[in-house]
């Protein structure tokens, strides 16, 4: 299961849920309409070239390897050339550019690297593509579990790595929708009759850089909410409604700004008014 | 000895009990029933252990004790109480006061007590090197000395400041130092080389979350493909940071998994013991709660009834609930 090939037909995930609650004219913007984003925040793709150097550090321990620190660097120097040297999309916030973000990328994976447990824990998957149907919901939902691990007891462990600007706090971990979305397709996908624990490894870009691990669980009642969220998320998109958030903090850094602000000034606006 | 003190002595000596051991000691109890001195009768001289013997015989080598008099009128009597002694025990520390974090022993302070006591402590005195203010970093520093009942002396020092207590202590750095202190000079006095758990900075020191990379452990499991070492090409197909990742493990239900090493995959079998995934999940979970070791013993203790490294799997699991949900 390719998770790009997953993505070409129409299909929920953890994240258009959360991004339809929160403003479901950027949904529509992005996910439906397929309009261009304005711009590429540098945190999005910042983030994204860490994960990739995770994901190459995990694979080289899948197959018995260790990459070593000089290796991490390296290979984030390279990743980070190849995807963000010569872009005039990035928008970078103040006081960061390209170099400023390839010399902090070493800074944080290093602190990465020096504080990540020494565990013996077996790796089962790596971005572990997953697809499956809820009732009610005529698309399926579908991601990648970033990284998939068992203990000598059977216990599957659930990473999914973030790059955040802060520490998370203990709500923001136990509540968070994108680990219970892989619990149940953890549980769908044939790791029904495990013990599940779900974990955070988040690399914090405060002024020195930190590494923390948030390991969390998930019951049966969180998958329920999770659930019936989805539905009724579905039923919105299914039936047009689409709602812009257009008071969201969120709004002045949105790459669908323009397009949001056509669509509620606009003559769509003026004739469903006049009506 | 006037023949005065002599018979008020005797009157005393009448109400005390006299025993024989096994091997034929006497031993006289004091006569508040607390304390055993020891009698010798032979044709060399009497002596007791008592502190009027020690007192009067250096004036008068005849000098009888009470406790003396007492065996001299219990044995025409026959009202000697046979008395066996149990061996003297070997000052042991206990199981319980030592605890198993990944696999490294920690001794807890009251065990260092506990066995302190045993071995017989005299005195234990804490002297403050260094008070914790905002000019020297909240750094406080005391000196412990341990005496034992042989008047031999064991000293070290225990600091504290904010970074190397957890959270819950850390209003209260100078009594931190202060058991750090002993603890270190009741470690050297009763010959323990285990850390005690209070010498810790947190739980993560405890686990070795700081991150050990000397001696990395190989996955032996064969990868189904090999990581690509160049980068892939950005992609801007979604908002998504990971959108253009290619999967590198198969689905997970078609995996051939490696099979647990023991049969306890399953969740149905609730005895099986707590998994170290679960275990890491506990102690990550009290840390950025700033509960102690400690605490969590007694958390699990009052509520499971057994100690941390005896929960079972399914008790883990409740337990990690039940430290979620905690404020």
């Amino acid at each position: 299961m390719v998770l790009s090939e997953l993505r070409q037909t129409p299909h929920l995930s953890a994240s258009s849920i959360n991004e339809y609650v929160e403003c479901s004219l950027l949904y529509k913007c992005g996910r439906i309409d397929k309009l261009p984003m304005e711009f590429k925040s540098d945190a999005l793709e910042f983030g994204t070239c860490i994960h990739r150097v995770l994901e190459a550090y995990y694979s080289a321990k899948m197959m018995g390897d260790r990459m070593l620190l000089k290796e991490v660097h390296e290979f984030f120097v390279f990743t980070w050339l190849d995807m963000a040297r010569g872009r005039d999309d990035i928008r970078y916030a103040d006081g960061n550019d390209y170099n400023s973000l390839l010399m902090f990328g070493r800074d944080l994976l290093t602190a990465w690297y020096t504080k990540l447990p020494d565990d013996d824990f077996t790796i089962l998957a790596i971005e572990e593509a997953f697809s499956f149907n809820l009732p009610g919901i005529d698309i399926p939902i579908i991601g990648a579990m970033d990284l998939v691990e068992q203990d000598s007891c059977g216990t599957i462990i659930i990473t999914d790595f973030k790059t955040s600007g802060r520490a998370y706090s203990k709500d923001e971990v136990d509540q968070n929708q994108q680990l219970t979305m892989y619990q149940i397709a953890a549980k769908q996908n044939g790791y029904g009759n495990r013990e599940i624990l779900l974990r955070f490894d988040t690399l914090i870009k405060t002024k020195v850089p930190r590494f923390e691990q948030y390991w969390t669980t998930r019951t049966e009642l969180d998958e329920r909410r999770l659930i019936k969220k989805a539905r009724q998320v579905w039923d919105g998109i299914s039936k047009g409604v689409f709602v812009a958030n257009d008071t969201s903090w969120k709004c002045k850094g949105c790459a669908y700004k323009k397009a949001c602000d056509a669509y509620l000034e606009g003559e769509e606006y003026d004739q469903a008014s006049n009506q | 000895m006037t023949a005065k003190e002599i018979q008020k002595r005797n009157q005393k000596a009448e109400q005390l009990k006299v025993l024989q051991s096994d091997d034929g000691q006497y031993f006289v109890e004091s006569s508040e029933g607390k304390i055993l001195y020891n009698v010798i009768i032979s044709d060399a001289g009497d002596s007791c252990t008592c502190g009027d013997y020690a007192r009067n015989v250096k004036k008068s080598p005849d000098f009888k004790c009470k406790h003396i008099l007492a065996v001299y009128n219990a044995i025409p009597q026959k009202q000697v109480e046979g008395a066996t002694f149990l061996e003297r025990q070997a000052p042991k520390l206990d199981e319980r006061w030592i605890t198993k974090i990944e696999g490294k022993e920690f001794v807890k302070y009251p065990g260092l007590l506990d066995l302190g006591h045993q071995k017989g402590i005299s005195s234990i005195e804490v002297e403050i090197v260094q008070m914790p203010t905002g000019d020297n970093g909240h750094f406080a520093v005391c000196r412990a000395t341990v005496m034992s009942k042989l008047g031999e002396t064991y000293s070290d020092i225990g600091d504290a400041n904010p970074s190397n207590c957890s959270s819950k202590v850390s209003k209260h750095l100078l009594r931190m130092a202060s058991t750090r202190a002993i603890a270190r000079a009741l470690r050297s006095y009763t010959n323990v080389g285990m850390t005690a758990l209070e010498e810790l900075a947190d739980i993560n020191e405890a686990i070795n979350e700081g991150g050990n990379h000397e001696h990395p452990k190989a996955q032996s499991r064969p990868a189904k493909k090999a990581p690509s070492k160049a980068p892939k090409k950005s992609a801007a197909e979604d908002d998504q940071p990971k959108s253009d990742a290619e999967p590198v493990a198969p689905a997970v239900e078609n995996q051939n998994q490696p099979e647990p090493s023991s049969n306890t995959a399953s969740k149905s079998p609730a005895r099986a013991g707590m998994s170290e995934a679960q275990r890491r999940a506990i102690f990550n979970l009290s840390r950025r709660r700033g509960i102690s070791v400690e605490e969590i013993e007694c958390m699990v203790e009052e509520s499971y009834g057994v100690t941390l490294d005896n929960l079972t799997s399914s008790d883990a699991s409740a337990f990690i609930r039940q430290l979620q949900t905690a404020a």
